[in-house]
C-alpha cells in the first residue's frame, strides 16, 4: 500500500495537499508530515485535492480533521476537494466537515476563493 | 444472488502488515463473490478499523499470536464475518466514540475507528470465548451485478 503526496503553494496563502494513493494507518505518516510542514507556514486556507485517493481509513480522517482544527483556531478553513464517491461517503457518515467545505471540482473551488478575496479587499 | 455460499478465511500476525495481508486477502473475496465495490469499500474499512486496533492496542503487550477472519456471503445477500484475536481481553465495542464532528477531534484513534465499524456494518457484537475476543458482524449487500 502506498501513499504519495504533493503539496504547493496555489496561490498566495492558498496552499493545495495532494495526496495519490491509500490513507491507512501504514501510509499516513508521510501526509500527516506534509500538514505538519504547510500549517508552519501559516496558510490562510488549505486545501486536500483527494482526486487520487482511492481508499481513506480513520487513520487519514484524523490528519484532516487535525488540520482542520488547527486552522480553525487561527480564523481560517480546511477544504476538500475531488472527494471520489466511496470516500465521500466516509466523510458524509461522520459529517467530518461543514458541507460548504467541500467542492466537487476546481471551478466551484476557484470561484469559492474569489469571492473570499473580494470579500477580503472589501 | 449467488445460489451457494462463499467463505474465505483470513489468517493475519501481530504487526501492521496485516492490513497489507487483509487488502490482498479481501480483493481475492471481493472477486470470488462479485461484491459491489460499495459493499467491498465498506467491509474493507471496518476490517482495517479492527485489524488497527488489534496491532495498536492488543497485541501491542506483546501477548497473542494473531488475527483471524471467516467471512461468508450467504445465498441471501448477507454476509457475515467473524474477526477474532488472541490479544488480552478487550470489547472496543464498549469504548466508541460518537460519529459528531467535536468529538472526532479529540477522540482517541481506536475509539474514532471502531466507530466506523457500527457504521459500515448492520449488526455487530463482542464475546470472549476460548481465549479470543470475538466480534461478529453482519452486512447486507447489494444482489451480485447490481
Amino acid at each position: 500500500m502506498t501513499l504519495t503526496v504533493d503539496a504547493y503553494e496555489k496561490i498566495e496563502n492558498v496552499f493545495v495537499i495532494a495526496p495519490a494513493g491509500k490513507i491507512d494507518i501504514t501510509t499516513c505518516a508521510v501526509l500527516e508530515q506534509n500538514v505538519d510542514d504547510i500549517l508552519e507556514r501559516y496558510p490562510k486556507h488549505l486545501i486536500f485535492d483527494m482526486q487520487e485517493v482511492s481508499y481513506i481509513s480513520s487513520a487519514g480522517i484524523r490528519i484532516i480533521l487535525k488540520a482542520h482544527k488547527a486552522m480553525k483556531q487561527r480564523g481560517w478553513k480546511v477544504n476538500l476537494l475531488h472527494l471520489q464517491p466511496q470516500v465521500k461517503k466516509v466523510f458524509d457518515i461522520i459529517k467530518a466537515l461543514p458541507k460548504e467545505q467541500i467542492f466537487s471540482n476546481i471551478e466551484e473551488l476557484d470561484a469559492y476563493l474569489d469571492r473570499i478575496q473580494s470579500n477580503a479587499l472589501k | 444472488m449467488p445460489e451457494r455460499i462463499i467463505r474465505t478465511k483470513l489468517v493475519l500476525g501481530v504487526e501492521m502488515s496485516a492490513l497489507k495481508d487483509l487488502e490482498a486477502g479481501l480483493d481475492s473475496f471481493r472477486q470470488k463473490a462479485g461484491l459491489a465495490k460499495r459493499d467491498y469499500f465498506h467491509i474493507r474499512l471496518a476490517l482495517d478499523e479492527l485489524v488497527t486496533n488489534s496491532v495498536s492496542y492488543g497485541f501491542s503487550s506483546g501477548v497473542g499470536s494473531g488475527i483471524m477472519i471467516e467471512i461468508a456471503l450467504l445465498p441471501d445477500n448477507v454476509c457475515e464475518i467473524l474477526y477474532s484475536d488472541d490479544a488480552p481481553r478487550f470489547d472496543p465495542l464498549s469504548h466508541t466514540v460518537a460519529p459528531v464532528r467535536s468529538s472526532i477531534e479529540e477522540a482517541s484513534v481506536g475509539g474514532f475507528g471502531i466507530s466506523f465499524v457500527k457504521q459500515m456494518m448492520d449488526e455487530v457484537s463482542y464475546c470472549y470465548e476460548n481465549g479470543r475476543n470475538m466480534i461478529k458482524m453482519k452486512k447486507n449487500v447489494a444482489a451480485i451485478g447490481t
